[in-house]
């Protein structure tokens, strides 16, 4: 087969994301928008108002190593928003939100938005929608008994009492589970491969819905399926990558792993259906959000995924193998030049480096 | 009885060996005034005597603290003309030989312990001597009474194998004077220095192997050095053997006749001993008519045969069998010849093209000393120079040469051991040697510069080749041939250029040519003992400073290799590689 190692980590340089502590962008709007929130905050107790203060942490993508850049390019910045508070002082999760909505509602022309798990904060630059800040807000039992147990507050503004709930979430726990799941050689193919499902994904789904699988569903099922491809020359200590055999092997779990189980949509009717649970708390089907037809959906493009790789495995000329995975995995996955992929016969004459 | 250290802490030298008899340890115990002899010649600060309980006997003993003690073992003695002065372990003058074998260890903090357990020892030592096997004793330490006893008495050196059979043998004159005994005048030169004993006269000698302690409970080292000593333990064993019996006659017609005694120890290897028979003229020189004590004078053995003096220095003796050719005697090179010399090797073949400059002088195992030789003979002399028995022979020439005119000259050896510094003609011999099933292992050795480090790669060993020279190149990124094992990044320019082409030179120092030597003599020795079963590489680093400070870079192998590393043949081995056959 031929060798696209070169271009798998070309295409990552492509897609990835650095991480908020390497991203001084990131790092300074993340900032501008809890500083507002601060001050904020600040005003309305000097108004009278019951505001509990919060420390806060990076959770999402960027934090894990996962982030990739948005096709939309409409970057996403995950921040979780910790109260000090007791969750039993709130019963109504939503009245939080509503305080940090209240805040930060006049902060973008854009506006702020109350989703069901978080509160998005939208930027733009000349016009267009260019990045958002997700908030999620959270609770604990007892803001005194360290570590603290973290409850998400999930409802809309306008949310029934039966769509308003602290949901038990643990957000940091998650990120140490996936930053522990490999080291070293391993844990930077992991997450380039994670990446690149990535990729993949948001050129293969609807961005808008639960059409394709959630970000967060596809690292969880990576870090549970993953098998590294890593090599070390055990003389000249050189680290050699297969990315594509470990995507390929990846895929192929990811597919054996469908089981047939009984619809929740339709009860009584068998479908093949993924289920991933989260490592954490509250320890459900990541892919639970999606429907039967989705499911479906996925499993069909994953199988379709996994042909192509098996055909790049067979292609012997790297131009051609990029060819491919440039036309049905993503656009933005590089083709060499022919010249730069033929054998170069190197200097016949060298210096040796040696004596005795 | 014990006696706490804090007791005797306060004590004088003079006082706790006083305490001695308080404590029950002897008795009758009477200072011993400093003007005595004794206490004069053996520069003592304090002295006691007092008498030692050895079962039913008593013996007065001396006990001497020197002014270097506790730095030293207190010295005990016997009265020299007394009941116990020929006990074995009892030396000349009446010093008890207490001292254990290994070199002790005294605890500087409790000299009364000291005192106390080495009146102990020579109690112990005097009590095996009155009950125990006492010419059993004496024969075990019979080179050590020979030289005690006749301190003044004529050295020779003995290079022959002190075995169990009588014969006749050969003495060494140095311009008049009896400087060795040797089977043959072959043997002897392969203890001297290049190898020759022509300016040497010889007359014939006697080698006898006798066992007194077996026949005589009450043997005494000092009855071999009289007539009534050689009847009875030497003239029965040669009267054995009539037809020696009559050639020592025939041949021994010098004035003296050297007589080698070989005494048989209980412990192990048989004692040498000689005397000096002066033969009565007409009569065999062991005619027991003709011989009185005045005819024998002892002289001294000084044992320098191959079997005794390898094992001292280490070496092993069956390496005696072994050849070995070294390909490259320039630094590395000539310390691996010189450290398997040592290390005991029959033969070792030299083989290199050029001659010794004085620029070598601060790298090579011969220093300056044959400057303007060609290396195979000046390292050949300095190995003669140094060290016996090893056989050392020459190839003035160019390995790629020599595999021309002999192709399957390796077959010869039991192993090559490669230090050209040239990888393409390594890599060159690396193939000859994979391409013929009955070539010997090879090692092939290299240095990297200013010091990084070095590597010994112990390949082709038995059927398996897996893991070769070859399988150490393969091609880099830009396609250019690269060392896997490198520590230097390829392709850099590491020779320094002092005075113009032909200077040029790779730096690294004396001290890291020791090191690879040592590495690859310690892997020879593994491979020809059959300790060794597949390919090994042995890679070493050094401290990267010089280097880096000279501009270089060092490659991902020497940031991520321990400071040593040992790999299997099978961790080395390369897909693709042309050469290897895995077992």
């Amino acid at each position: 087969m031929a060798n696209i190692q070169k271009q798998f980590v070309q295409y990552d340089d492509i897609i990835r994301l650095t991480r908020y502590e390497e991203n001084a962008t990131l790092v300074k709007r993340r900032n501008a928008v809890l500083n507002r929130l601060k001050s904020r905050f600040a005003a309305m107790r000097d108004e009278g108002k019951d505001v509990p203060t919060f420390r806060w942490f990076n959770q999402g993508s960027y934090e894990m190593g996962t982030g990739i850049d948005p096709k939309n390019g409409d970057y996403d910045i995950d921040v979780g928003l910790d109260f000090n508070v007791a969750k039993s002082k709130h019963p109504n999760p939503v009245d939080l939100k509503a305080l940090v909505y209240e805040a930060l509602k006049d902060q973008t022309s854009l506006g702020t938005v109350v989703k069901r798990s978080c509160v998005t904060v939208r930027y733009q630059i000349d016009g267009e929608q260019v990045y958002h800040v997700d908030l999620a807000v959270y609770t604990s039992e007892d803001p005194e008994v360290e570590p603290r147990r973290l409850y998400l507050a999930k409802g809309k503004l306008n949310s029934g009492e039966e769509h308003r709930e602290w949901e038990p979430s643990d957000p940091k726990g998650l990120a140490k589970w996936v930053a522990e799941r490999f080291r070293n050689e391993a844990e930077v193919q992991f997450l380039r491969v994670v990446r690149a499902l990535k990729g993949w994904k948001s050129c293969h789904f609807d961005h808008n819905g639960n059409a394709g699988p959630p970000g967060i569903g596809l690292t969880i099922a990576a870090g549970r399926l993953f098998r590294p491809e890593v090599a070390i020359d055990p003389v000249s200590k050189k680290v050699t990558f297969d990315d594509h055999k470990a995507l390929r092997a990846l895929v192929d779990d990811m597919l054996r792993s469908f089981s047939t189980i009984t619809s929740e949509e339709k009860p009584g009717t068998l479908v093949e259906r993924l289920v991933v649970t989260l490592p954490v708390s509250p320890d459900k089907d990541v892919f639970t959000k999606m429907s039967d037809s989705q499911m479906a959906t996925f499993n069909t493009k994953l199988e379709k995924l996994r042909i192509l790789l098996d055909e790049v495995q067979r292609e012997e000329d790297p131009v051609e193998a990029c060819k491919m995975m440039n036309k049905r995995f993503d656009a933005r996955f590089p083709v060499p030049p022919k010249e730069e992929t033929g054998q170069s016969g190197g200097r016949a004459i060298t210096s040796s480096g040696v004596s005795a | 009885m014990p006696t706490s250290s804090v007791t005797v802490a306060t004590l004088t030298s003079q006082q706790f060996l006083e305490r001695l008899g308080i404590d029950g340890h002897l008795w009758d115990v009477r200072a011993i005034k400093p003007r005595l002899a004794w206490y004069k010649r053996q520069t003592l600060s304090a002295a006691v005597e007092g008498t030692l309980g050895l079962g039913d006997r008593r013996a007065r003993v001396q006990i001497g603290l020197t002014t270097d003690f506790p730095a030293r073992l207190p010295i005990i003695t016997v009265n020299p003309h007394g009941e116990f002065a020929e006990l074995p372990h009892v030396e000349p003058d009446g010093a008890v030989c207490f001292r254990p074998r290994d070199e002790p260890l005294l605890n500087h903090d409790d000299p009364y312990g000291i005192v106390r357990e080495a009146l102990q020892l020579a109690a112990e030592t005097l009590y095996a001597g009155l009950y125990g096997n006492r010419a059993a004793e004496f024969a075990n330490e019979i080179v050590a009474y020979w030289r005690a006893y006749y301190p003044k008495a004529a050295t020779v050196m003995g290079v022959l194998t002190p075995d169990d059979r009588a014969r006749l043998v050969t003495a060494f004159f140095d311009c008049g004077v009896r400087c060795a005994v040797g089977d043959t005048p072959a043997s002897f030169a392969a203890f001297r220095q290049f190898r020759n004993v022509d300016k040497l006269t010889f007359v014939n000698a006697v080698y006898v192997p006798i066992n007194p302690a077996a026949s005589d409970p009450q043997f005494h080292p000092r009855h071999l050095a009289t007539a009534h000593g050689l009847n009875v333990h030497v003239t029965p064993v040669l009267r054995q053997d009539q037809d020696l019996w009559r050639s020592i006659e025939q041949h021994c017609r010098a004035r003296e006749v050297l007589v080698v005694l070989g005494v048989q120890r209980p412990s192990g290897r048989r004692g040498l001993v000689g005397l000096i028979v002066r033969r009565r003229e007409g009569a065999h020189p062991f005619d027991a008519q003709a011989i009185d004590d005045s005819r024998i004078a002892p002289c001294y053995v000084d044992p320098v045969d191959r079997a005794y003096l390898l094992p001292r220095g280490g070496a092993n003796t069956d390496l005696g069998r072994c050849r070995v050719l070294v390909v490259g005697c320039g630094a590395v090179g000539g310390y691996v010849a010189m450290n398997l010399a040592r290390a005991g090797l029959g033969t070792i073949d030299l083989m290199d093209p050029d001659s010794f400059e004085a620029a070598n002088t601060f790298r090579h195992a011969c220093g300056r000393a044959y400057v303007d030789y060609r290396k195979v003979v000046g390292l050949k002399l300095e190995i003669e120079r140094l060290l016996p028995f090893v056989k050392v022979r020459t190839h003035q020439t160019d390995v790629l040469a020599w595999m021309r005119e002999q192709p399957e000259g390796f077959r010869a050896y039991d192993l090559i051991v490669l230090a050209i510094g040239n990888p393409t003609v390594e890599l060159r011999v690396n193939a000859v040697i994979a391409a013929d099933p009955k070539a010997p292992p090879a090692i092939f050795t290299w240095l990297e510069p200013l010091g990084l480090g070095g590597h010994a790669l112990v390949t082709h060993i038995g059927a398996s080749s897996a893991g070769c020279f070859q399988c150490l190149y393969e091609r880099g990124e830009d396609g250019t041939l690269v060392c896997r094992a490198a520590y230097a990044h390829p392709g850099g320019r590491y020779t320094r250029d002092m005075m113009g082409c032909g200077s040029q030179h790779m730096s690294f120092g004396d001290l890291d040519a020791q090191r690879a030597a040592m590495v690859v003599a310690r892997r020879a020795l593994d491979v020809l003992q059959g300790n060794l079963s597949e390919s090994e590489l042995v890679s070493w680093k050094g401290n990267a400073d010089a280097f880096r400070a000279a501009g270089f870079k060092t490659t991902e192998c020497y940031e991520r290799s321990p400071p040593e590393e040992r790999l299997p043949g099978l961790m080395l081995v390369r897909t693709g590689c042309p050469l290897c056959k895995p077992a």
